[in-house]
């Protein structure tokens, strides 16, 4: 009888995951894009190259004593 | 047939009805059931692509892109070169590299292999602080705790394990089952919280432990296949995880109540690696089928694809950078495919490793990116420029400069 639970559980899990609301998917891509561009700055992996504008750069010469 | 499959659901039995007349009801039941599914996955689709308000055709010249989000992204401009080095090698394991997890403070790393060890590092000095051996080979995860003092494993013995890790005592003596599956245990993380541990297990499960009483607090059933990775939502008020495996579905689970609430289909081979975007809004996955995808959760579908002609390896393991604009992505052709995940282009590629690329992490704070492989090392990556951001580092890296150390 476990098929039929398994398939019951599936028919529910279906029924609630079609009822959900969703967003426009232009809205759901800039909002993505958003979060992005706020975060992006803050993002050493990404600003890394461009931080010959950073202060802090100079301090790099000077680390090690 | 409808209404007696009602009857049943509703009084939650079928023990009751006997004989003959149940197997025909248990066939015809079936046959409802699976109909029903068909409808509503269709039904699924429907409603999935009413709200498809963008052409997300965009042709590249050489490869098929079809990826909503870059096409969303336009505007924005390309990645520089992105300066990543590697400025570690872990060495110390004497088999493949299975997994590995940063502690909270951003120095040191625990990792897991093959050859049954599992090695806590300071990933600054390069030091072992602890190596701790399994009963079993194959440790397919480790995790570490939010503390910073414990750390969990698993793998082919099917069980969680704690060990507090302390300077005074042996790691070892201190051990602690907290749980067993019925098949391996693939992946493991503390969600927020030293008192719990979530797993993923080829029983295709994943269940949530109470470390202290050692008891299951909730499982999680909905799998078809292994349950591969799992990644906890990092929005504050989500008590959400995502699940994906080798029935190349992703699922989003309530982790209060063990219900699936979402779920993404499209990969075309075994789903190995799943991340959160940093937002907590979308998911990327990472296949056997030599593609990552973006799903974006409140939009319900798939947003991009990342793939080339030329790449034709799997992917065992993604991150993103801290803002979400890198997808890291490690492959079974030894390299790292850095993604821009929002143009869906290839920014660059990282070389190093010897053999497949199987586990990698971004730091906590984001400043580094360390790198697990079947070549028994990991490597620690960091972009060049960051040095100036961090004092300790540069002093450090000052003194211990170069890859051989």
């Amino acid at each position: 009888m476990s098929s039929i639970q398994e398939l019951r559980r599936q028919v529910s899990q279906l029924e609630q995951q079609a009822a959900m609301d969703r967003i426009n998917v232009s809205k759901a891509c800039e909002d993505l894009i958003e979060y992005c561009v706020t975060h992006q700055k803050h993002d050493i992996l990404v600003t890394g190259i461009s931080m010959s504008d950073n202060p802090f750069r100079e301090s790099k010469t000077c680390s090690i004593f | 047939m409808a209404s007696v499959a009602e009857e049943e659901e509703s009084s939650g039995q079928t023990s009751d009805v006997c004989g003959q007349q149940r197997s025909e009801i248990t066939e015809d039941t079936i046959e409802e059931l699976r109909k029903e599914i068909e409808r509503l996955k269709t039904r699924l689709e429907e409603e999935r692509r009413k709200l498809n308000d963008i052409n997300s055709k965009i042709q590249n010249s050489k490869d098929h892109i079809c990826s909503t989000v870059a096409s969303a992204a336009q505007r924005l401009d390309n990645l520089g070169n992105l300066n990543i080095k590697q400025r570690r090698i872990l060495k110390g394991h004497q088999g493949k590299v299975l997994c590995s997890d940063w502690s909270l403070d951003k120095r040191h790393i625990v990792s897991s292999s093959q050859d049954g060890k599992m090695i806590i590092w300071d990933a600054f000095t390069t030091n072992k602080e602890h190596a701790i051996s399994m009963p079993t080979t194959w440790v397919m995860a480790c995790a570490y705790a939010p503390s910073g003092n414990m750390v969990a494993c698993g793998g082919l013995d099917n069980k969680i394990t704690v060990y507090p890790l302390s300077l005074e005592d042996d790691a070892q003596t201190k051990k602690k089952h907290v749980g067993t599956h019925t098949s391996y245990m693939s992946c493991c993380l503390f969600p927020g919280t030293d008192q719990q541990i979530l797993t993923g297990s080829g029983d295709s499960t994943c269940a949530l432990w109470d470390v202290e009483c050692a008891t299951l607090i909730q499982s999680f059933h909905g799998h078809g296949g292994d349950v591969m990775s799992i990644d906890l939502s990092p929005s504050e008020t989500g008590n959400t995880f995502v699940s994906a495996g080798c029935d190349r579905q992703a699922l989003i689970w309530d982790l209060r109540n063990g219900q699936c609430v979402q779920s993404f289909e499209g990969h075309e081979s075994d789903i190995n690696s799943v991340k959160y975007y940093p937002s907590g809004d979308a998911i990327a996955t990472g296949s056997d089928d030599a593609t990552c995808r973006l799903y974006d959760l409140r939009a319900d579908r798939e947003v991009a694809v990342y793939s080339k002609q030329s790449i034709i390896f799997g992917v065992n393991s993604v991150d993103f950078s801290v803002s979400g604009r890198i997808l890291f992505a490690g492959y079974n052709d030894y390299t790292v495919n850095v993604w821009d995940t929002l143009k869906c282009n290839r920014v660059c590629i990282l070389y190093g490793h010897e053999n497949r690329v199987t586990c990698l992490k971004v730091s906590p704070d984001g400043t580094a990116l360390s790198t697990g492989s079947w070549d028994f090392t990991l490597r620690v990556n960091i972009d060049y420029s960051s040095l100036a951001d961090s004092c300790l580092l540069s002093s450090i890296l000052a003194s211990r400069y170069g890859p051989d150390i």
